[in-house]
């Protein structure tokens, strides 16, 4: 169904949905994209959710729409919408029921030849060693206590347990630990779903990859964040599990009747939402915040156990492997975060729903190491393109409440994929191009083959052009795990 | 009796019932969600019963609650509500279900999901009554 809304070409990569294109909108909607990605965009009805969005109390500025937006549920997916701290409301729709669904980079000092000889037995290793697919339990048994502390401490927790060095932490957007988390905010439901599944990938579009460094878009930055052309490369693309997504629901629900409680008149009951300063606000927040932590968790045991299956194939430690996180970003998440706007600085919550992070050089939430370049922003691909890392700009600060894409965004269902493409199929014409692809399921492999996604070099492109992430390296993939 | 429709969705998953009374209409998204996760299944008959109850403020609330119920006792009780014994829907100051189900118990190894299906969501969610027929569409988190 096209959608056939009020659109106004600002520039050549950006367009507004005007204030006045529904009744209620308190601010514009903006959408970065260029006139090919607009194409793909107004097939599905993601702008009439831009639209929503900007109905939603406190909102500041725009609502925002990165150029891999596609439908969601209440708010679109790749949207941004940054509200007043003090008098807006905070929705678990703006987050998503994956809490911090998000990806690391680790580098390494292998390089593709390298990997040749072994890349069977390597992507055997990585299958076996992080448990992927729906439902799927980790290596990892925690009792309630442990559980508790890695919901309030995140990373440094998993460290404790002895899978995370001190530069783990360092490079983990909040460090690996978002302050304000609060276990006892998180249901015992939640938890009961979330406790064995620490150090598992998922299933749906979550993936771990072996990848290439392809190309160098910019080297003095790709230098600092240690990546070379022809650089073996680990993305890790996962969130909080199964622990997350009651969280979400169960404060939807909190949400619901806090609609009835406090007036509020909204588009689309998916937006449910609560004043941020709000009792059920405080409790969402401190809720989300603990699953956040629980996600970098997670992808943390992941990257202790690949870091083991590396170990395991080419018989060195994985420090003599030069295995380094580069980054972790999230890009599922409400952030309490400081925003200049009309002149002023303010405190504001900031809802990336697919969206990422993008701050630019001297912002203290940036380690020390990158913050006289600016923050590490990665994008993952699908399994036969190319995924990307970045670096945040000023222009991002100014412009997007420092927020840019998150990945290249779906353009075909997942019940067409299915119909249409078969999972053997896609899995030959990869291994034919040198891509070693490991799955549960060949369903699970059709409904994400590369044709249902969007171009995520124009994607990138994009974001570049507008100047809200510069692009860094673009790397392909040479080993897939999917769920 | 009840019939079921995928509906289109970019990122995740719609499903629409249309049914002849209420308790059909929830007792169908039940059974429609084992066959999105399943697939088309003739399930063998199974003696064992558990009871249900579910309370909401609306009755779409109802709906979001019972399919996330149901997600719960498939993913960790490992339970599969094959067939509704029973199932009522009542009204006083919340929307109240009470049910039982005959269920068969799950293993993932030996039959595995086709969609990790997260939630039910209330985006665009209404029950509506048209010509004595119950209509509602709910779109799963994948």
């Amino acid at each position: 169904m096209t959608w056939k809304g009020k659109l106004v070409k600002k520039s050549d990569f950006e367009f507004l949905i005007p204030q006045d294109y529904k009744p209620g909108m308190r601010v514009p909607g903006l959408i970065y994209a260029s006139e090919r990605l607009m194409e793909a965009i107004q097939a599905d009805q993601s702008l009439e959710q831009v639209a929503n969005v900007a109905t939603l109390p406190g909102i500041l500025k725009y609502s925002f729409a990165m150029p891999d937006i596609h439908w969601g549920y209440g708010f679109p997916i790749g949207g941004v919408a940054a509200m007043d701290w003090e008098t807006g409301v905070v929705s678990p729709g703006g987050v998503g029921y994956d809490i911090n669904c998000g990806v690391r980079l680790i580098r390494t000092n292998l390089t593709e030849e390298q990997i040749e000889p072994v890349r069977e037995a390597l992507a055997n290793a990585l299958y076996r060693n992080v448990p992927s697919g729906v439902g799927e339990e980790g290596h990892i048994r925690l009792t309630h206590s442990e559980l508790d502390r890695v919901l309030e401490n995140g990373v440094e927790e998993i460290k404790r347990m002895g899978m995370a060095l001190e530069e783990d932490l360092e490079a983990c957007e909040e460090y690996g630990k978002i302050p304000g988390a609060s276990a006892t905010k998180v249901s015992v439901r939640a938890k009961e779903r979330g406790k064995n599944q620490l150090g598992t990938l998922g299933a749906g579009n979550h993936f771990l990859e072996v990848q290439k460094v392809e190309k160098v878009f910019r080297p003095d930055f790709a230098e600092k964040f240690g990546l070379f052309p022809g650089q073996v490369t680990i993305m890790i693309h996962c969130g909080s599990r199964g622990l997350g997504h009651q969280v979400c629901d169960d404060y939807l629900k909190v949400m619901r009747e806090a609609i009835r409680k406090y007036n509020l008149s909204l588009p689309d009951p998916q937006l449910a939402c609560t004043p941020i300063q709000s009792q059920e606000g405080r409790d969402y927040f401190a809720a989300m915040c603990a699953a956040a932590n629980f996600a970098w968790a997670n992808r943390q045991v992941i990257t202790h156990f690949v870091r083991k299956a590396f170990e395991e194939v080419f018989k060195k430690s994985f420090a003599d492997l030069g295995m380094v996180l580069v980054y972790d970003v999230a890009h599922n998440m409400a952030k309490r975060e400081i925003h200049e706007v009309e002149g002023k600085k303010i405190e504001v919550c900031v809802h990336r729903k697919g969206a990422t992070r993008a701050f630019p050089p001297g912002r203290k939430e940036i380690p020390e190491k990158y913050r006289d370049i600016g923050q590490p922003v990665l994008i993952p691909g699908n399994m036969g393109s190319a995924s990307y890392c970045l670096i945040g700009t000023k222009e991002a600060m100014e412009e997007s409440f420092g927020s840019t894409c998150h990945g290249a965004g779906r353009v075909m269902s997942r019940s067409k994929a299915i119909h249409s493409l078969s999972g053997q199929e896609v899995a030959k014409k990869l291994e034919a191009r040198g891509i070693t692809v490991k799955a549960g399921s060949w369903k699970g492999i059709a409904e994400e083959a590369p044709e249902v996604y969007k171009d995520v070099d124009e994607v990138a492109r994009v974001v570049d052009m507008v100047k809200i992430s510069y692009r860094v390296a673009r790397m392909v993939p040479l080993i897939v795990i999917k769920g | 009796m009840w019939e079921m429709e995928l509906v289109d969705h970019t990122a995740d998953l719609g499903v629409k019932i249309t049914a002849d009374s209420l308790p059909e209409l929830f007792k169908g998204f039940g059974i429609a969600l084992l066959t999105l996760l399943f697939g088309a299944e003739k399930w063998s008959r199974s003696q064992k019963l558990e009871s249900f109850t579910c309370e909401s403020p609306m009755v779409e609330d109802l709906l979001v609650d019972f399919l996330n119920e149901i997600l719960f006792y498939v993913f960790n009780k490992k339970k599969l509500p094959v067939e509704w014994k029973t199932l009522k829907i009542s009204h006083r100051h919340h929307y109240i279900l009470e049910g039982e189900f005959y269920y068969l118990d799950w293993d993932a190894s030996k039959m595995p999901p086709h969609w990790d299906i997260k939630a039910a969501t209330y985006h665009n969610l209404r029950i509506r009554k048209q010509n004595n027929r119950w209509t509602a569409t709910v779109v799963f988190d994948i």
